[in-house]
């Protein structure tokens, strides 16, 4: 689009990455494999072919408007008040998993880090950073995400290093297969909340199209490919550290074989872990904030980007708040999944059959 | 072979306009002016002086910034006007006197420090040795090199043109000279080379230049302030040198200097955040040592930026992260000082602020004395008064060190300044408090444009080709291409400079 030209497909991946690994990689291990125990790394293989689909659908979608993004094409396939009305909830569903995303990250801070810190304060913090980038332009987010992927690396590395030096089983990952179908398809379930980030696919396709379509799909697919084996890994790494008894009871496999790392130089590698690993959250945040502002700013030109955002960052702010127990929290994060698959699954799928049936679509002005 | 074909082939892309454009053909003394005039880019310091000489018209024409006006007045145009007749020959003294039909050949000859003269009628270009500008021989004490030139900007705008032009001896090289400031009327001039300068660059600064209405115009800190991009953000975001060579590297790469009359300091825009880490001394050593330096400032960069904070989050909050055997010395020095680390560190960073503020202005000799009385007498009675840690001491004295071994002046100063805030965060919470400051620092920094560009180039957006001379500095026959950040109309910077390496191995 206008002045946004130099996106490329490196971008428009680590995007993508960016947005998918964020609160959930802590704690993907633990929840896969309470459902579906030893195996729990064939769901997360399973979730990132079904994600693969999903993004399969998401790209026929997208390329039959190639110059434009759901916000605007949805009011073409269903009228104006319903495409409105898809367009609003998009929005609120981008500040909810903004909120959700913040409620977890809060209290994973709040029980490795700063455990005395009020927890407004935490949010704040990164609510405020997320801000602070959401409002820039997608190049200017998307420079940002490129140069922290580097951080990644270093996730891979100390996982590597735990593989090396740790005296692991391989046996706790046999028989393979033993725990039953229906729990490991259970569990594709759990990690697909982890893997969620691929629907701003839908959003981003107008701005690197310019790429060519298939580079398009490339680059997305890649991403989910790239996080789909990095999950794969680390759950892998977190069942053979620890025994099915020990993992039952550490929701953060992964902060707890980093906390038993021991290098020469740094004590408790735990903590700087933590500590790096809030910049993936913060850039989850971010991408659900810009496509919360995506979806009003197109509507209302003459509102300033940085208004919206900072509108947006302290409502899901404000939502976020408002949980007390972490109960609630689990309600919220229920809530929040089933209404997911309205936005995964759903309208997608709604708006393509329309879009087939009635022949809708649009070929972009040749670039 | 094959490469020196490669080299053919390169080389007249950029001499091709001229070289076709000599025809000998007759053309009228207007036509060789303005060929000159444009041969030159209409560059302001072209000077052209009409005589007449056995009864015809007579065109001097000399880039005054190159030749002492001053011989030219005494020994070429004072006999030309006292005889009014005769061999050019026997009226001008000077020890070399060419004659050529060329007019590129006059053109070069006219930028390497020759006067032209052309006459009515004629086609033989007359061209007169003339001797240069002398220029005082002095070391900017800023920019220090151990290798490489000593030589700095002087004072005087055309004096520092001339060492600019010695540098570049190519008619590309543009001069723009203007005034600007309704009273002070202040002389300032644009550098650049007019046939690699991104020509949107130059409309932007010249743009942003007819601005600026402003009564006086004292030091390129003025121009530095109303032509910036962000004037908010704690980085510099033109670069300032005094040394001519840095400038002629500089303006290779497609940048534009701003010169100012009655000052040393020249701006060289638009700069990325790593031209603050580029010294002109990088490309004369050895590239491995040249890269080990670069590394070592960056490395000076983080340290000076993160290391007080660190300490700080460490001592407050996240104590486990460091060995245990360190914990308990650290413990112990810590264990009579009264204040909490973030004053502590505050205290003695104020100090070193106090010491250098104290120590620019005194001469040589007192301010060596504040070094001892700052360095030795306050650091140990502070210590030994318990008011600071002696971890804090050394923690200090590294980051006051590093900062200064960033090359820049501004930069170092601002990155020391912005130590604060992350001194702030450190303090309130732990790492995770600095990690945070810093996703801020970069989300600003990549924001950040210098003239439209990334300030943060070539990490933002990532460009791997240019990295060669970001991080390390490869050898510079392998930075074939100039980076792209800056958009110049041609990126070839050489073509295979150790090519005899395959001739020589076949004999």
């Amino acid at each position: 689009m206008k002045n946004q030209t130099n996106l490329t497909s490196i971008q428009l991946m680590l995007f993508i990455v960016q947005t998918q690994i964020g609160v959930g990689v802590l704690g993907l291990p633990f929840s896969v494999f309470s459902i579906s125990k030893g195996d729990a790394w064939i769901s997360v293989l399973l979730a990132g072919i079904v994600v693969q689909l999903l993004i399969t659908i998401f790209w026929v979608l997208g390329r039959r408007f190639p110059a434009k993004s759901l916000f605007q094409y949805s009011i073409q396939l269903v009228g104006k008040a319903g495409g409105t009305f898809i367009n609003v909830s998009y929005v609120f569903y981008g500040v909810l998993v903004t909120s959700l995303i913040l409620m977890y990250s809060t209290a994973i801070i709040k029980t490795w880090v700063l455990t005395l810190t009020p927890k407004w304060i935490i949010m704040l913090l990164l609510m405020g950073t997320a801000v602070y980038l959401g409002r820039e332009l997608l190049s200017d987010i998307c420079n940002v995400y490129v140069v922290v992927s580097g951080l990644i690396f270093f996730l891979i590395l100390i996982s590597i290093v735990v593989l090396i030096i740790y005296p692991v089983d391989w046996r706790y990952l046999l028989p393979i297969g033993h725990s039953g179908g229906t729990k490991i398809l259970k569990g594709i379930k759990e990690a697909y909340f982890s893997m969620l980030g691929f629907e701003l696919l839908l959003f981003l396709f107008p701005y690197f199209q310019h790429n060519g379509k298939r580079s398009v799909l490339f680059s997305a697919s890649m991403a989910n490919l790239f996080v789909t084996l990095l999950y794969a890994f680390l759950t892998i790494v977190s069942l053979i550290t620890f025994s099915p008894e020990e993992l039952v009871i550490i929701p953060q496999p992964v902060l707890y074989y980093v906390k038993s790392l021991y290098l020469q130089i740094v004590e408790r590698i735990d903590l700087v872990f933590v500590s790096l690993w809030v910049v993936s959250v913060i850039t989850s945040l971010t991408s659900y904030l810009f496509l919360s502002t995506e979806g009003v700013a197109h509507t209302f030109k003459r509102i300033k980007r940085s208004v919206i955002t900072i509108f947006f960052g302290s409502s899901a702010f404000i939502i976020a708040l408002i949980p007390n127990k972490e109960a609630e929290m689990e309600l919220y994060n229920k809530w929040v999944i089933n209404t997911s698959y309205l936005f995964i699954l759903i309208i997608p799928f709604l708006l393509l059959g329309i879009s087939f049936i009635f022949k809708k679509k649009e070929r972009g002005k040749n670039v | 072979m094959s490469s020196f074909n490669k080299r053919n082939r390169r080389i007249p892309k950029q001499l091709l306009s001229e070289k076709e454009e000599v025809v000998p053909e007759y053309l009228t003394l207007e036509e060789k002016i303005s060929y000159f005039r444009n041969g030159l880019f209409n560059t302001d310091d072209l000077k052209i002086r009409e005589l007449t000489f056995n009864s015809k018209i007579m065109t001097i024409m000399f880039i005054d910034s190159v030749i002492d006006n001053r011989s030219l007045q005494t020994y070429i145009i004072q006999p030309i006007l006292e005889k009014g007749s005769g061999d050019i020959r026997d009226v001008v003294s000077s020890n070399s006197i060419k004659e050529t039909l060329y007019l590129d050949e006059a053109l070069s000859a006219m930028v390497d420090g020759h006067c032209l003269l052309l006459t009515e009628d004629s086609e033989i270009l007359t061209l007169i040795c003339m001797p240069r500008i002398l220029t005082n021989r002095f070391e900017p004490v800023n920019e220090k090199v151990i290798r490489g030139s000593h030589q700095g900007f002087s004072e005087n705008i055309t004096e520092n043109v001339h060492l600019i032009r010695e540098r570049v001896s190519s008619p590309k090289l543009t001069v723009k000279y203007s005034s600007i400031g309704e009273t002070t009327r202040t002389k300032y001039a644009l550098v650049y080379l007019s046939h690699l300068t991104n020509p949107e660059l130059l409309k932007m600064i010249e743009d942003r230049i007819n601005y600026v209405q402003a009564d006086a115009i004292q030091s390129p800190g003025y121009f530095e302030e109303f032509l910036e991009d962000n004037s908010y953000s704690p980085f510099p975001q033109f670069l300032n040198t005094e040394r001519p060579d840095r400038v002629a590297g500089n303006l290779m790469e497609g940048r534009i200097a701003l010169l100012m009359e009655g000052s040393p300091t020249v701006l060289l825009l638009p700069v990325n955040f790593f031209s603050f880490f580029q010294t002109s001394e990088d490309y004369n050593n050895r590239a491995f040592i040249g890269s080990f330096v670069r590394f070592i400032r960056l490395i000076s960069f983080i340290a000076t930026l993160c290391l007080p904070a660190f300490y700080i989050a460490v001592i407050s909050y996240n104590y486990e992260i460091i060995p245990v055997e360190i914990i308990f010395s650290i413990k112990s020095s810590l264990e009579y000082v009264p204040f909490p680390p973030l004053i502590e560190a505050a205290i003695m960073q104020l100090t070193l602020e106090l010491l250098r503020e104290a120590a620019i202005r005194l001469p040589n000799p007192i301010a060596q004395t504040i070094g001892v009385v700052g360095g030795l007498v306050i650091g140990t009675a502070v210590v030994e008064a318990n008011l600071v840690s002696n971890t804090m001491v050394i923690v200090v004295a590294i980051t006051a060190i590093s900062s200064f071994v960033i090359p820049s002046n501004e930069l170092s100063t601002s990155v020391r300044i912005l130590g604060f805030p992350l001194m702030i965060f450190a303090a309130l919470f732990g790492v995770l408090g600095i990690v945070i400051g810093l996703m801020l620092l970069l989300i600003h920094m990549s924001t950040l444009k210098s003239l439209g560009q990334y300030y943060l180039y070539p990490v933002v957006p990532l460009d791997f080709k240019a990295l060669k001379d970001t991080f390390i500095r490869v050898p510079i026959w392998l930075m074939k291409e100039r980076p792209k950040d800056l958009k110049p109309q041609y990126k070839w910077k050489t073509t295979d400079p150790r090519g005899w390496e395959k001739n020589e191995e076949s004999d």
